[in-house]
């Protein structure tokens, strides 16, 4: 106890007695670990919720490439006309919507890059962090992209009532199969 | 003067308390954020799995809830065979919902007069009940995601 008493009296020059000083102490240690805790807490919610928008991202392309071939379907043919570009959208809007990230409303963008493409960019405006805003951080943007492809390079419809793969490229580069139908 | 011996082992022994009870509230603060991250991880990857199999698949069903609980698309004997993400997380306590079960509410009508099978994997009431047992128990939100299907 000598030895920390001495400690203490020396190391803070702001004390003017030994008594208290823990006190001190434990008040800025608290402070600090309140501190990382929240800056942990916020960070993990921003993955959480940049996951959350990167699967939103990855469904609509999903439900875009698989609503893109066939723009008309006809039960009693086999064949169908065109590519439904307008269907795409439609498709990947409405599953973005039911995968919305809870609490905050994402915004979501369907492109075709190319013709036989479904790019999808979602966007989430004023993510904020519960926390860390009290110290003056201010609300943050969060996006995501993913682009589906038709595989194999196909640019003319695909056969109606046919399976077919294709592969949707997320922005992580990883390819997730889907099939076609 | 009064003696002062002790006087800082008291002073801690006060400030330990709070201090001790933080860190550990800290701890099972990020156990909790860590598991919450890998059931979402996990919920996605279910139903990825189940968006590559025929609607009605009992067997792929299976795979998926323990995908959801696990993490892991082992099953032996109907059972998942790893040890759930959360201790106490069962088959249970997730749902899957695709068109041979949920009719209607699974098919997505284009304006075209398309339609496209929907599937989607929830995750329902799953609790942290390694929770110090002074504390309320922790219930995760759920989870849902839904994907295409064939």
């Amino acid at each position: 106890m000598k030895t920390l008493n001495s400690f203490n009296s020396r190391s803070l020059p702001f004390s003017h007695g030994v008594q208290g000083s823990i006190a001190i102490l434990a008040a800025l240690s608290f402070s600090a670990l309140i501190g990382m805790m929240a800056l942990a807490i916020d960070l993990t919610r921003f993955f959480i919720a940049q996951n959350q928008l990167q699967f939103l991202s990855d469904s609509c392309a999903l439900a875009g490439i698989a609503a893109l071939p066939c723009a008309s379907i006809n039960s009693t043919s086999t064949s169908c006309a065109g590519m439904d570009y307008a269907g795409a959208v439609e498709a990947g809007q409405r599953i973005a919507q039911t995968n919305q990230v809870p609490g905050n409303e994402a915004i979501t963008d369907v492109s075709f890059p190319q013709s036989n493409q479904v790019q999808c960019q979602a966007h989430l405006v004023g993510f904020v962090p519960s926390v860390l805003q009290a110290f003056g951080v201010a609300t943050q943007n969060l996006q995501a992209q993913s682009i589906a492809t038709v595989w194999p390079q196909q640019t003319s419809c695909l056969q109606c009532g046919h399976s077919h793969f294709a592969g949707a490229i997320n922005s992580t580069g990883s390819l997730i199969p889907v099939l076609v139908r | 003067m009064q003696s002062q011996r002790g006087a800082a082992a008291i002073e801690f022994a006060i400030v330990a308390i709070p201090l001790i009870t933080l860190c550990f509230a800290g701890l099972e603060c990020g156990l909790a954020l860590q598991r919450f991250q890998a059931l979402q991880f996990s919920v996605a990857a279910a139903v990825r799995y189940l968006s590559l199999s025929q609607p009605g698949d009992s067997s792929a069903r299976l795979t998926a809830q323990c995908l959801v609980i696990t993490g892991t698309p082992n099953v032996i004997l109907n059972q998942c065979a790893d040890t759930p993400i959360v201790p106490g997380a069962q088959l249970s306590n997730t749902d899957i919902c695709d068109v041979a079960q949920c009719s209607h509410a699974q098919q997505m009508s284009l304006a075209g007069g398309k339609h496209l099978n929907l599937v989607s994997v929830s995750t329902r009431d799953i609790e942290m009940t390694d929770f110090p047992q002074w504390l309320d128990v922790l219930v995760f939100p759920n989870i849902q995601y839904s994907l295409v299907q064939p």
